[in-house]
């Protein structure tokens, strides 16, 4: 469980985060939505560790993340960056092994070969397994930057906009992919997503941030409601059920309903 | 990617043995030994410069910057200028190769250690703003240095052209020793932190995110940076621009990252660049050109056939 108390966060003068208190369950997928400049990614690269919390406490298993050793936190929690784009020549496979290194330190055994196969096979890649990264469009770049987050086998899964660059058929397979880990390998992912009926389809939980406040955390199905939606985005909302698919429609813009 | 090590490592051996033995029999065992004192004072120099230049390159993320950039050449020549004018060209700190050398070395790495300072202090400070300032202070030395030098004795002015431009003349067996000695230790130093380099090439989130303390790895790798290059600096004289040839032509016949590769292609490379020049310097050119001018003429030559062939595209 990640447990989240009183959690600000300056930049300069502005405050980002405005005292966040939120308990992240475990075993769920988790998606984290809101209006620009909410605080979103913030959030994340704090529990991710990537920026010094400051005030207020973030806690991992009960334990202050602070007090981790980083080569033990890698082993807890990876995190997949918003904006992904390395000038090397790194080949695929190469890049997803470094998913191995807080446990094989640069020696891979065969154990860590099998998890990296396993991931490029999961995620298919196995066509781009010998590509060099920089010659990669941005949705395939994306997704080995992913099979890289994944091949590090942690329990909390962190992921910022990871369906950036991603066309529907990938979007799609990556959420399922996701959704699968939680359901049989019992993973918290934690996912900020900007497409709500993405959120909408594949979440547990629904977490609403707006200027830097914690506007809500709620079951999807309690979350997925105009009014909750309408007052988070400051748009109206038509929600339509069709089978087991929800989907929200805010094509319209504001109040012509 | 094996062959091409062999290749190139190849033609090592045979500049190397090229330089030793051209135009020599074995019994001018003076000649010989001059030679091998040269060719260890580049063996020492090749590999300072690559290492500090692709690990710098890697810190940066940016495949044209030298760490000559923070301005070590200008600060040594600045060095040089006013021994001259404060002690006088007969003084034992100008006159003695191993004074002066050390003199220099340890200059150059407090002067690296206060432009760091403010970088490993202030965890805010981004890597850029201080090679902004290394840029500008680089400047400020060069203008100094032009200032100073018109108030030298022309007959003493000779000198100081003789240390802007890099040579093998100004070193001796003991420098080499000591030389040798430092960056042993570096390397020793670095050593540890070795497995952590590929790491940094992906940013600092993804280091840290894989558990490595990317601020610490990166502050330990300046800081040898700094000493490799004040080093090879108060060895030979300003040669470290040297080190964007040696790169550039390494990350074109490397398909590879990781720093195991590119660092051993490179200090081929750089050999061969080195070598060849100080050769080309004895049998052709009489001693009459600096190795710094001549390496830069191979590179600048290469560079224009990269850049036609890239406009041609």
């Amino acid at each position: 469980m990640i447990e989240i108390s009183s959690l600000h966060k300056k930049i300069g003068y502005k405050t980002i985060l405005k005292g966040i208190n939120l308990k992240i369950p475990e075993g769920k997928l988790i998606c984290l939505i809101g209006p620009n400049g909410a605080g979103k990614s913030s959030l994340l690269s704090l529990i991710a560790q990537l920026e010094k919390v400051e005030k207020g406490v973030i806690e991992l298993d009960n334990r202050d993340i602070r007090s981790y050793r980083l080569a033990e936190f890698s082993m807890k929690l990876a995190y997949l960056q918003q904006h992904n784009h390395l000038d090397l020549k790194l080949t695929v496979a190469e890049l997803v092994a470094y998913g191995r290194f807080p446990y094989s330190k640069g020696r891979l055994t065969a154990n860590d070969h099998q998890i990296i196969e396993q991931t490029i096979g999961e995620l298919n890649l196995k066509s781009l397994r010998n590509s060099f990264i920089d010659e990669l469009s941005g949705g395939e770049r994306q997704r080995v930057f992913l099979a890289m987050i994944l091949a590090q086998d942690t329990p909390y899964i962190l992921l910022d906009e990871p369906l950036n660059n991603l066309d529907m058929k990938h979007a799609v397979e990556i959420m399922q992919h996701c959704k699968n880990l939680v359901c049989t390998q019992g993973k918290t992912i934690l996912i900020v997503v900007h497409d709500i009926n993405f959120a909408a389809n594949y979440a547990d939980y629904i977490v609403g941030m707006k200027d830097g406040n914690l506007a809500f955390m709620l079951p999807t199905s309690q979350a997925i409601q105009a009014d909750v939606l309408g007052k988070l985005f400051n748009i109206d909302f038509q929600i339509i059920t069709s089978g087991v698919t929800v989907m929200c429609n805010y094509y319209f813009g504001k109040s012509r309903l | 990617m094996r062959n091409k090590f062999i290749i190139l490592y190849s033609i090592v051996c045979f500049v190397i043995i090229l330089f030793l033995v051209h135009g020599v029999s074995f019994n001018h065992s003076f000649i010989i030994f001059g030679r091998l004192q040269r060719l260890c004072a580049l063996l020492l120099t090749a590999a300072a410069i690559t290492y500090a230049t692709l690990v710098f390159q890697s810190i940066t993320t940016n495949k044209i910057l030298t760490p000559s950039l923070m301005g070590y050449e200008h600060f040594y020549l600045l060095i040089q200028v006013v021994l001259l004018l404060l002690c006088g060209a007969n003084s034992i700190l100008i006159a003695s190769k191993t004074f002066n050398f050390l003199l220099a070395a340890v200059l150059m790495i407090l002067y690296s250690a206060l432009l760091y300072r403010g970088f490993f202090k202030n965890r805010n400070k981004k890597l850029y703003f201080i090679l902004l300032i290394g840029l500008v202070l680089s400047i400020f030395f060069h203008s100094t240095t032009q200032f100073l030098q018109m108030r030298i004795d022309p007959n003493e002015y000779a000198y100081v052209q003789q240390a802007m431009f890099s040579s093998l003349g100004r070193t001796s067996v003991a420098t080499l020793f000591m030389a040798f000695a430092l960056m042993l230790f570096t390397f020793i130093g670095l050593w540890r932190y070795f497995k952590y380099l590929d790491l940094i090439n992906l940013g600092r989130n993804y280091a840290r995110g894989l558990g490595v303390n990317y601020d610490r790895v990166v502050r330990w790798q300046l800081a040898g940076i700094s000493i490799l290059v004040s080093v090879s600096t108060a060895l030979i004289g300003p040669i470290t621009f040297v080190g964007i040839f040696v790169s550039g032509i390494t990350y074109r016949l490397v398909t590879k990252a990781s720093h195991r590769t590119t660092i051993s292609f490179g200090f081929g490379v750089a050999l061969i660049l080195l070598i060849s020049a100080q050769f080309l310097i004895e049998r052709l050119f009489n001693y009459k050109q600096s190795l710094g001018v001549l390496v830069n003429l191979f590179g600048g030559v290469y560079f224009m056939f990269l850049l036609f062939k890239f406009l041609r595209k």
